[in-house]
């Protein structure tokens, strides 16, 4: 038994945002040893990405760091960054997880996070986690601040993985930590049961009916508009256009697609009110507008939010809305509730997409043997429950994972799924 | 025993060697007083690095380690375990950060190198007043107190009863809380009566869990781990019953608004009129209909009532509105449904599937202002304001008040009992909003529930399985805590007992020995923040590691 | 108008408020008295039962040899279950009642008689000229007392924590008003049978009180501004308090100084002599002993918020720095930010313990 009993402290936690560190952090603490999966380079997820989350406008990133910085020192939990999960086999007290660990290329002991070697990386390209705002290199961390504070190479950028000789960034590195001969692991390990918290995804609305949006136009989804604000962003946080202009005015389109998707993604209306004060933040004298469908403002601190900042907005309900891109401009056309055709000429627009899985989630579903709905979020709303039952024993659910929900509520169904681990192994 | 102060600087690769003269900083700070060796180093964090200390401690028999390189943030700890390896107490370290604050801001040398020397004098200087502190461990209870037996209270309760004793109280006759009163639970419609009876079967079966109904909580005193609480029946004549728990779940629930924005609707002065609370009731007990036993042909179900008072959305009641609407449309065929909203709020799939099931079955929404009831022949006339400014009326048999939700009635008398503060709308207010919603500023008590704000059941479950996660994680039983070192100390010679130190205590961790009239700080709830010290007019409240000494002493040499 | 009873005073009134006390405790209404008495050490706060002592009851006494509130906390501090009775000026009782939030006087079983004060002597002046020389009236008061405007009951919604006032002003020398001031001081009347109605005097008394207290208030206003100009700036306060000579006789008698040490005593710096010398590089040359600007600012941090001017501190100042006058001017400003005013009511928590949850929105970014 007692390679079982050895089993029963390991967990696998898949996903490194809020909901997997809290999760991570609470197994710790518990005494389990954690396997925490990121397929990016960095963690944090979603959250990291936003100068300041609502309602208190707090600043993400110094409210994540403690957590993360824990993370990292804490002995129990094995933070592995670009992997993936490739197969799942066993039962519930007895998981067998293989783990594709891919390459960084950089050795994480020796590199100290000097940055030198970026400079002389001949290759520069759009950098996805500033949404293509900004530029990075093939050698690269997303963001300053990115934890952990470790470069890596992309491949499929590198022009010495391409074929051409090219050390330039290796030389540049005063700790011998760049590793060209590095592999991708398979790991393999056993755990006695699995965490599921791989976040969410933005809609595309490139593919949203009636939405002109183009990588170079002026209207933006709302994690570019995070991106413009940061500090630690592609403009350090000034907000221009593409065009390199300010905008002298804005409109925030709340539930674009939403009648499509079939679902209210429960934080847009209180991040789009956030942007009235990012935008009047940088830009006092802009005019605002917020098209909105149905305000969807719960609990006890959302309403007195909405209600600081709504006299900075013209606020305007609508339906049947279409948005369309000039060369300085953006149009939007829409219906009053009572019918009235209005349109208006901004110079820049925002969207709130809706909340969707994660890219990759039906994939990761057959590979854990997990339902989900329609819609693509893991487990099932149904019935009386906190939605931590993926419907396989030992496999849970947290976070946006399993439908879209705000930071505090994925951060508590994080501790709920591991509640229910611990309690069923007691 | 004499000083000895061993001053290691860090070269970190190119980082601080490129940047500052290390030799002459080394030279500059060997000549100092209690000053044994000092020495450079190219990479302390690393394996080598932390060995190479390890090895200097033992070899010079340092009483005191300085070290200049990257920021506490994130090597501090590295270097107190050195300590700890080396035999040496980790506080009586001082770490200078001349990477980031030096080496990293300015090209110039010159500058550099002076900075460099003054932050390390400063770390020498102030070391020198570092006294060793232990971190203590302590015994705890495991066994847990539940304060509320609805949803939020058995729900916690049924998770943590099978690995310790759990003690659910509460002041009414029985437990289950508003849900029992609902026939569905919205969004997802499934029967809630029979889920709490099927939770409450499980509490009666776990012999873990002891039940204590009309049973108020007297006093509460102690500490995480080591509350001592003391219940008494309401019958006040008995006996008040003494436990010992180590943690305290607020599972209190909630209470619909204040009834005085419903007579504005003509509650009770007008048939018919319902609050949904009432009408939840009426349906389990099989009496839904109107007053008199007929059967509605039109009802309205009007949203947001208290809400504008309140000055927030109680979240649940739009869904609550359309299950309503199913009930009526289930018992009343053909019955003409309508609500009266004002923005929608549905999130998640759920909310939309219960929605369009709504709207599938007949239910008409109309958004609408300034909603007035009258009475008009044996109707009740609804008037209200389209989102066109267009004022509208409808007859209709029966309306339905959607009333908001509101704290617990016992929030403020609990609060006082736990020294938990009560904020945005009068619910208990969480340790933090996002990152820490299910605990309390005091350590060992958490909120589950409607207690600290308004939410429907599932999110009640996740929470009292969130505190349940905690708890199983963080009182496990047998196994001691580890309190924070860096406590605050009172010296009992100084103190005049003004209670000042107390009264901006934010962890209760300071009380007041009327016997002594002194102000004394308990070391297990002190987190270590430094209020108390700041707060003190004589000094008599002093933050170890944080003394006046320590800081003026650092700063004397800073400035100099 | 308010109300009051008419005490004959025609042996004085120091006659007149002994004979009352002395009925009081006969009475049982109070298990005893606190009260200045002319003693052979001069004017001092005495603890009596004995009715007999109570002729020697100075009323207005000249001078203020202890703040009447270190008497409070001296007597109650560890407690007290006896009903006592405490005559005392205005700025004593508020300065009282300030200790009472410092937990230092417990003010439960205490019941406070205030008295019209036309201002004190400073102490050494009344020593060296006065005392022998009772007649001598070309004493001046302490600069403080003569800007002065809480030395009255009349009109003042400042104070709301006294039982009974005796008025003096402005009613001659043979009478004195018992002015009740809170149910407790009604009652102890009524079961005297003296009764209390807006009699004529009760007007004349607050119109000359209102009239000092314009003139007061007006020279107050000059007094602080005279001295803020000569405090602005570091250059004026250095000015000020060149000639300290870190005594601390100001921080001794100062009723709202309760710390048993001081902070500034407390010995956290340990400069040494090279220390010294590299400020002395720096900025010339360096005092010995250093500047106790620290002391004085620190001091104010602590306590100005709850100074109710008694002038205490200027009367031992063996320099003769206005130091009352400079934290009484900090005072004003530092308690107008949070609209506090010392020893107006026991409930008024002191600022610095008091938490609002909507504090934060100054701060907060939105």
């Amino acid at each position: 038994m007692s390679q079982n009993a050895e089993v029963a402290d390991q967990i696998l936690v898949i996903g490194a945002g809020m909901a997997g560190i809290e999760a991570s952090l609470t197994l710790a603490a518990a005494g389990k040893n954690v396997y925490l999966v990121e397929r990016e380079p960095l963690f944090g997820g979603q959250a990291i990405k936003c100068e300041e989350v609502f309602a208190n406008m707090e600043c993400a990133t110094c409210m994540a760091a403690p957590m993360q910085q824990e993370v990292l020192q804490n002995e129990r939990i094995e933070l592995l960054t670009l992997s993936d999960i490739k197969e799942v086999q066993g039962v519930a007290g007895d998981f067998t997880a293989k783990i594709t660990k891919r390459a960084r290329y950089v050795d994480s002991e020796a590199c100290i996070g000097c940055n030198a070697c970026f400079d002389p990386c001949p290759v520069s390209l759009p950098n996805t986690f500033e949404e293509d705002l900004g530029e990075r290199k093939a050698i690269y961390i997303s963001c300053p601040g990115a934890l952990p504070n470790v470069p890596a190479i992309d491949t499929e950028n590198c022009v010495r993985f391409a074929g051409e000789e090219c050390n330039l960034c290796q030389e540049a590195c005063m700790f011998e930590a760049i590793d060209f001969d590095q592999k991708d692991e398979e790991i393999e390990v056993r755990v006695s049961a699995i965490i599921v918290a791989t976040g969410y995804d933005l809609q595309d609305v490139s593919q949203i009916a009636g939405v002109e949006y183009t990588e170079s136009g002026n209207v933006y989804t709302a994690r570019e508009m995070e991106r413009l604000y940061a500090s630690n962003g592609p403009t350090e946080g000034k907000i221009v256009l593409r065009s390199g202009k300010e905008p002298t005015s804005a409109a925030i389109v709340h539930c674009v697609g939403r009648e499509d998707i079939g679902y209210c993604s429960a934080v847009c209306c209180m991040y789009s009110f956030k942007f009235v004060h990012y935008l009047t933040d940088k830009l006092p004298e802009i005019k605002l507008y917020e098209f909105v469908s149905d305000l969807c403002i719960p609990g006890k601190s959302y309403q007195a939010f909405y209600e600081k900042l709504k006299d900075k907005a013209q606020i305007t309900r609508f339906q049947n809305l279409a948005i369309s891109q000039q060369d300085d401009t953006a149009t939007i056309s829409f219906q009053t509730p009572s019918g009235e055709d209005n349109t208006l000429e901004v110079d820049m627009v925002i969207l709130a997409p809706a909340i969707v899985p994660a890219k990759g989630a039906s994939e990761l579903a057959e590979v854990l043997g997990i339902r989900y709905g329609e819609a693509g979020f893991y487990g099932t709303e149904s019935g009386i429950q906190s939605g931590v039952d993926s419907g396989r024993q030992g496999v849970y659910l947290a976070g946006c994972a399993q439908g879209p929900k705000d930071i505090a509520r994925s951060i508590t169904q994080a501790s709920a799924a591991v509640g229910r681990l611990l309690a069923s192994t007691d | 025993m004499k000083k000895r102060i061993g001053v290691y600087v860090c070269e970190c690769g190119p980082n601080i060697a490129g940047a500052v003269d290390i030799d002459r900083v080394l030279e500059a700070v060997l000549s100092l007083d209690g000053v044994a060796v000092a020495e450079k180093y190219g990479l302390l964090c690393s394996g080598d690095g932390k060995k190479y200390l390890v090895e200097q401690v033992r070899e010079h028999g340092l009483t005191h380690l300085v070290v200049g390189a990257c920021s506490p943030k994130q090597h501090e700890l590295t270097f107190m375990t050195v300590c700890e390896e080396s035999g040496l107490n980790p506080f009586l370290f001082q770490m200078a950060n001349i990477r980031e604050q030096v080496a990293w801001i300015t090209p110039d040398t010159e500058k550099a190198t002076e900075r460099t020397i003054r932050h390390l004098k400063a770390a020498i200087r102030r070391v020198l007043y570092h006294t060793a502190l232990e971190q203590k461990e302590i015994e705890t209870n495991p066994d847990v107190l539940v304060i509320g037996g609805g949803m939020a209270g058995i729900s916690a309760a049924l998770s943590l009863g099978s690995s310790r004793k759990v003690y659910v109280v509460d002041k009414r006759d029985a437990l289950g809380g508003k849900a029992l009163k609902y026939e569905k639970s919205s969004p997802g419609m499934a029967n809630s009566a029979d889920v709490v009876e099927n939770y409450l079967r499980g509490i009666e079966t776990d012999e873990n869990i002891e039940v204590l109904t009309n049973t108020n909580v007297e006093e509460v005193r102690g500490f995480f781990g080591n509350f001592l609480v003391k219940l008494r029946e309401n019958d006040a004549e008995s006996d008040a019953r003494e436990l010992r728990v180590g943690a305290i779940i607020v599972a209190l629930g909630m209470d619909p608004l204040d009834s005085e924005v419903l007579s504005e609707y003509g509650y009770g002065k007008i048939q018919n009129v319902y609050t949904s609370l009432e009408l939840e009731q009426a349906n389990v007990d099989g009496k839904l209909g109107m007053s008199g036993g007929g059967k509605p042909k039109s009802v309205g179900i009007v949203h947001c009532v208290g809400r504008k008072e309140a000055g927030y959305c109680s979240e649940i009641c739009c869904t609550v509105g359309m299950k309503i609407a199913c009930y009526l449309q289930e018992k009343f065929p053909g019955i003409a449904v309508t609500e009266f909203y004002q923005d929608l709020s549905i999130p998640g799939r759920g909310a939309q599937v219960l929605y369009e099931e709504a709207r599938r079955a007949g239910t008409e929404f109309i958004r609408a202002t300034n909603v007035q009831l009258s009475e008009s022949d044996d109707k009740i006339k609804i008037s209200y304001e389209r989102d066109h400014d267009k004022t509208e009326e409808k007859p209709v048999d029966m309306v339905v008040l959607l009333v908001g939700i509101g704290p617990p009635a016992d929030a403020e008398k609990i609060s006082n009992l736990l020294s938990v503060p009560l904020g945005k709308g009068g619910f208990f207010t969480e340790e933090h909003a996002k990152i820490s919603p299910v605990s309390s500023s005091i350590e060992g008590i958490y909120l589950a529930g409607c207690a600290s704000g308004p939410k429907g059941i599932p999110e009640t479950i996740s929470q009292s399985e969130a505190v349940a996660g905690k708890i199983l994680a963080g009182l496990v039983p047998g196994r001691k805590i580890e309190t924070e070192a860096k406590t605050s100390r009172i010296a009992e010679n100084l103190c005049m007992g003004c209670q000042t130190c107390l009264d901006v205590c934010c962890y209760g961790a300071i009380s007041y020995n009327e016997t002594r009239g002194i102000c004394v700080v308990n070391e297990v709830l002190c987190k270590g923040c430094g209020n108390c010290a700041a707060a003190c007019p004589s000094g008599a409240a002093s933050h170890q590691h944080f003394t006046s000494r320590q800081v003026y002493q650092e700063i004397a040499e800073i400035v100099k | 108008m308010k109300k009051g009873h008419l005490l004959p005073a025609q042996e004085g009134v120091s006659q007149a408020v002994a004979g009352f006390l002395k009925r009081c405790l006969e009475e049982k209404i109070f298990d005893a008295v606190v009260a200045p008495l002319d003693s052979h050490a001069g004017y001092n706060y005495v603890l009596l039962d004995d009715g007999e002592l109570l002729d020697k009851v100075v009323a207005m006494p000249p001078v203020m040899p202890v703040q009447g509130a270190k008497a409070v906390q001296s007597l109650t501090h560890h407690g007290n279950s006896k009903k006592i009775a405490v005559v005392m000026r205005l700025c004593e009782i508020r300065a009282a009642v300030e200790l009472s939030k410092l937990r230092q006087t417990d003010l439960e079983n205490v019941f406070f008689i205030g008295v019209d004060c036309s201002g004190v002597i400073p102490l050494p002046d009344y020593l060296e000229r006065a005392r022998d020389k009772p007649k001598d009236t070309e004493l001046m008061l302490r600069p403080l007392c003569q800007v002065c405007e809480d030395f009255s009951l009349a009109g003042n919604d400042r104070v709301t924590v006294v039982d009974l006032h005796v008025g003096t002003m402005g009613l001659g020398d043979s009478s004195a008003l018992l002015i009740p001031s809170s149910a407790a001081g009604e009652d102890v009347l009524r079961q005297l049978g003296m009764d209390s109605k807006p009699v004529e005097e009760v007007n004349q008394w607050s119109t000359k009180v209102g009239v000092i207290r314009n003139e007061r208030r007006k020279a107050r206003k000059e007094a602080l501004a005279d001295i803020k100009k000569k405090v602005s700036g570091l250059e004026g306060l250095l000015e000020v308090f060149s000639q300290c000579i870190e005594c601390h006789n100001c921080q001794s008698v100062c009723p709202i100084c309760y710390c048993r040490l001081c902070f500034a005593d407390k010995g956290t710096s340990a400069d040494t002599a090279d220390d010294y010398l590299q400020r002395a590089n720096v900025a010339g040359a360096v005092r010995h002993l250093p500047e106790p600007l620290l002391f004085h600012l620190g001091r104010m941090a602590h306590m100005s918020l709850s100074c109710v001017s008694c002038g205490m501190c200027e009367d031992v100042c063996p320099v003769s720095i206005p130091v009352g006058r400079v934290v009484s001017l900090v005072s004003e400003e530092t308690r107008g930010i949070f609209d506090y005013m010392p020893g107006r009511s026991v409930e008024e928590e002191l600022p610095l313990a008091r938490f609002e949850l909507e504090e934060l929105t100054e701060v907060e970014d939105v």
